[in-house]
């Protein structure tokens, strides 16, 4: 097949992916806003039973606690008969995760290379990635599953981005990228390593908000309007911010040792290719700076009054450090590592 | 009665007491994380300025066009950011609290290494995984033994401990590795630094242009520019040579904006000569250095030389050889400055541009593909004091045209010439620039740092005790067995978890099953 075909068969497999996506963040926002409705229901309905003394809801402590435990429904047996949103979801996703890898593999071989050696394609193997790692952890983790709208949401506006404002047509790569394997195995490990570090970002946002409506749940201010008891609702769905908390953790403790790969093999590439092995170019900077704001959360965590809600705020200065890096330092500030293909 | 109040509240430390007090304060784990973030906001400056070290030509322009800010910038280190003041202090601090926080860790964990696990707990049901199970007869082998062999097996550290009541209990814990691997990280760090701080002083660094045909020999007087750190003897420069064979280049010329005229290879073939060693042929690549006795030989650019001679009226040669070029856009349009110091009864120089690929319109000459295709040069001669006698060192690529007279043509125009290789001008002083051909040359970077090796290593052992601090669990697990009133024999197992350790309830239930599990089958 020639190149060019392959090319447009790896554009059309994205645009189609980008689609398929749309749909399955519309059924996981629908299994999240429903089952969070039913839930709610079911909560308004028990406080009432328990307020007109009805018999046999036992006491009232029980009731909330057997609540609280109420089985997330699993995806395919909800009670109308037809597929649930959730199961909906994910079947999306999966098509679209799938199409999304065939766009990347196709890039590939239209240039035979690696696909990630500009901005677009670092953006689309990049977010590829961080489905292929969420739907991976979901086979393990089904509790994780409704985090699904916040991952999917991110990820759309990632890949309309880099469709619309960086996309580059299939080239071949530049001397400055040839004969070395250290392209494929330092920006692989960047790639996976950023894309541990956005979900690890997403579960440390939900860890923060969870924790905050945690608090106020203990100070016992109930939402008044309809619209924050939905969010109340949907956050009730969520693990706990303990959960999330050591979630978190794990994605971002990989991310951070996939980094620190990302910084050596970029030294061993930099020294075989210009001779250096650090010169504070300022895409290198800019690993620095990450590697250090990710290290600080690793011992805030470890740190008496750092613990828990405070680190999880390093890890957010950390991601956006990673988002600075990828779409600033490469686009304009313009060092050695000018690889963007845009100017 | 304040300066009472005051001394009750602030007890005197002394002289000894305040230094005890500060250093407690620097080894704190908080000190460490406010130094952690202090190093990086510090950098981030070195990512927004021009540096120094980095691209001294943009700092210059930068600084001449600041005027006062860019001054205050200056002396406060904003160019020289990683070189400053500040920013080592902070690193210093850091690695001195780092000092200062692995040893006591480091005594403890050997003393934990060498003394028993610590006691099982009385109650055992406020732990991780706690079960009680009864156990069905009573067996020879006691499961307390069973289970002290097993979690051996699994690399636990065990005690077995015999209790008040006739209870006995095993305790077990593991994971010391996770402490390994975080001191090992640490002190990597340190090596990490050391390694970077001796190849600073040690390594030097040079560059230099070479057009082929021509050679190279190691040696100060033939580099462009060096720089070596304070501790390396220049007198031991490696003694070895090259000769620059051929260089190829390799353009795209697919019509299309973003792919036509991009460079696809560069390849330059030498052949090197060092002691010890037969001369051998090499390639050198992008990416693939020429690595010759400790230093490395990197292919960081090229360009044209144009082969011009410039004779006198009386034939003389004055000027000749490959004018090495400088490329000013992307397809190779290049900067030719060629002096004649010699020329009498007036010096000359031609300036001109050389274009691989040759169009002359209303933008002027420039080059419209990077590779020879239809190669000329476009140039004007002007004659004067080329100021090379006063002593002051000059760019050979460049020339002040300003105080030099244009040559010009017979109805007094200013000389332009455009001309192809073989093709000779008669000036119109009598003498005469011919353009014989051109040569490709190619810039290489030479680099020797004795230290980059340690370097690696301490950078590849921090990762090796990163990942085992993060991932070894560090837990504990305990089983005993103990008679209750009515004679039956109960096991009970627990765990704490010292890290990160979502498999300890799994591992306490499995201990659980192999102890009473084993004693259903016996
Ligand atoms: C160069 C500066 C430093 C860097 C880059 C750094 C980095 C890290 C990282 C990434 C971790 C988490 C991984 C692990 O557990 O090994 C960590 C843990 C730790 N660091 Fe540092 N560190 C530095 C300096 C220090 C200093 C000065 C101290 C002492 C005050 C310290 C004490 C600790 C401790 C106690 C832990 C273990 C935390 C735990 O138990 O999870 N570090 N460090």
């Amino acid at each position: 097949m020639n190149d060019d075909l392959l090319a447009q068969l790896s554009n059309l497999a994205f645009v189609v992916a980008i689609a398929v996506y749309v749909l399955a963040l519309l059924g996981f926002a629908a299994d999240l806003a429903g089952s969070a409705q039913r839930r709610s229901d079911a909560r308004l309905a028990a406080r009432e039973r328990t307020a007109v003394g009805a018999t046999g809801a036992g006491d009232k402590a029980g009731s909330v606690a057997v609540l609280d435990r109420e089985p997330v429904p699993a995806p395919g047996a909800s009670g109308s008969g037809g597929m649930s949103a959730g199961a909906f979801a994910m079947i999306m996703a999966s098509a679209a995760a799938t199409l999304h890898l065939a766009g990347v593999v196709l890039r590939g071989l239209a240039t035979a290379r690696v696909p990630w050696s500009n901005m677009y394609e670092f953006a689309m193997t990049g977010t590829a990635v961080v489905m292929a790692v969420f739907l991976l952890v979901t086979v393990r983790r089904r509790d994780m599953r409704v985090l699904g709208t916040f991952i999917v949401g991110p990820l759309l506006i990632i890949m309309l981005i880099a469709q619309r404002m960086w996309y580059l047509p299939a080239a071949h790569l530049p001397p400055s990228l040839q004969n070395s394997h250290w392209l494929v195995i330092h920006v692989l490990v960047a790639i996976l390593a950023s894309a541990l570090f956005a979900l690890g970002a997403v579960v440390s946002v939900m860890q923060l908000v969870q924790a905050r409506r945690e608090r106020r749940g203990r100070a016992g201010a109930p939402a008044s309007t309809k619209a924050g008891r939905l969010g109340a609702a949907i956050m009730d769905r969520l693990p706990t911010s303990t959960d999330l908390e050591a979630f978190a953790f794990r994605l971002h403790a990989i991310g951070f040792v996939l980094w620190t790969f990302t910084l050596i093999f970029g030294s061993i590439w930099a020294s075989t290719a210009w001779g250096r092995y650090w010169g504070w170019d300022p895409k290198e900077v800019w690993t620095f700076v990450i590697w250090v704001v990710y290290a600080a959360y690793l011992h805030a965590r470890a740190t008496v009054g750092f613990r828990g809600d405070r680190a999880a705020w390093f890890a957010l200065v950390g991601f956006a450090s990673v988002v600075f890096n990828f779409t600033i330092v490469n686009t304009v500030i313009n060092g050695l590592h000018s690889y963007s293909g845009l100017t | 009665m304040a300066r009472d109040r005051s001394r009750t509240t602030l007890p005197r430390l002394g002289p000894r007491g305040t230094l005890l007090f500060l250093w407690r304060q620097l080894t704190s784990m908080q000190t460490a994380l406010v130094l952690l973030l202090l190093l990086a906001v510090a950098a981030v400056p070195g990512s927004l300025y021009p540096q120094r070290s980095v691209n001294p030509a943009l700092t210059d322009q930068f600084l001449a066009e600041n005027g006062r800010y860019g001054e205050i910038l200056d002396a406060l280190g904003f160019f020289d950011v990683f070189a400053s003041p500040w920013f080592s202090a902070i690193y210093l601090l850091l690695f001195v609290s780092l000092i200062g926080c692995v040893i006591p860790r480091l005594i403890t964990l050997v003393r934990q290494l060498r003394s028993r696990p610590p006691r099982t707990p009385r109650r055992l049901d406020r732990f991780t995984g706690h079960r009680r199970i009864e156990l069905a007869s009573a067996d020879e082998n006691d499961p307390i033994d069973r289970a002290a062999a097993l979690l051996r097996r699994r690399r636990y550290r065990v005690d077995v401990i015999e209790e008040d009541g006739g209870a006995r209990s095993v305790t077990a814990e593991r994971g010391y590795l996770r402490e390994v691997g975080n001191l090992l990280f640490h002190v990597a760090l340190l090596g990490v630094l050391i390694g970077v701080a001796g190849g600073h002083l040690t390594q030097y660094r040079g560059q230099i242009t070479v057009v082929e045909g021509e050679g190279f020999s190691n040696s100060l007087a033939s580099y462009d520019s060096f720089r070596s750190g304070p501790w390396f003897d220049r007198s031991r420069l490696q003694d070895f040579q090259f000769t620059l064979d051929d260089f190829r280049a390799e353009y795209d010329t697919t019509p299309s904006e973003h792919e036509f005229g991009k460079p696809t290879m560069f390849e330059a073939d030498v052949t090197v000569d060092e002691p010890g060693k037969k001369t051998h042929a090499q390639t050198v690549r992008v990416n693939q250095p020429l690595q010759v006795d400790d230093a490395n030989v990197y292919l960081l650019g090229n360009g044209y030389a144009p082969e011009v001679t410039i004779r006198d009226p009386q034939g003389a040669v004055v000027a000749e050889g490959p004018v090495i070029t400088l490329p000013r856009d992307s397809m190779m349009t290049s900067m030719m400055v060629l002096k004649a110091p010699d020329a009498r009864p007036q010096q000359i120089a031609a300036v001109g541009i050389f274009m691989p690929t040759a169009e002359i319109d209303e933008n002027g000459p420039h080059s419209q593909f990077p590779d020879l295709i239809d190669p000329q040069l476009a140039m004007s001669v002007y004659t004067g004091d080329l100021g090379m006698d006063a002593g002051v060192p000059q760019n050979a690529y460049e020339i002040d045209v300003s105080t030099l007279t244009p040559m010009t043509d017979a109805n007094g125009q200013q000389l332009l010439l455009r001309m192809a290789p073989g093709e000779t001008a008669t000036l119109p002083d009598g003498s005469s620039i011919s353009f014989d051909g051109v040569k490709r040359y190619a810039a290489f970077d030479i680099k020797h740092d004795p230290f980059q090796g340690v370097t690696l290593v301490m950078a590849l052992l921090a990762s090796l005790g990163l990942t085992l601090s993060l991932f070894v669990p560090r837990r504990r697990l305990w089983a005993r067995v103990s008679e209750r009133e009515d004679g039956a024999r109960v096991l009970e197992v627990a765990g704490l978890a010292r890290s990160e350790d979502h498999r300890l309830s799994e591992a306490v239930g499995d201990l659980a099953l192999r102890i009473a599990g084993d004693a259903d089958h016996e």
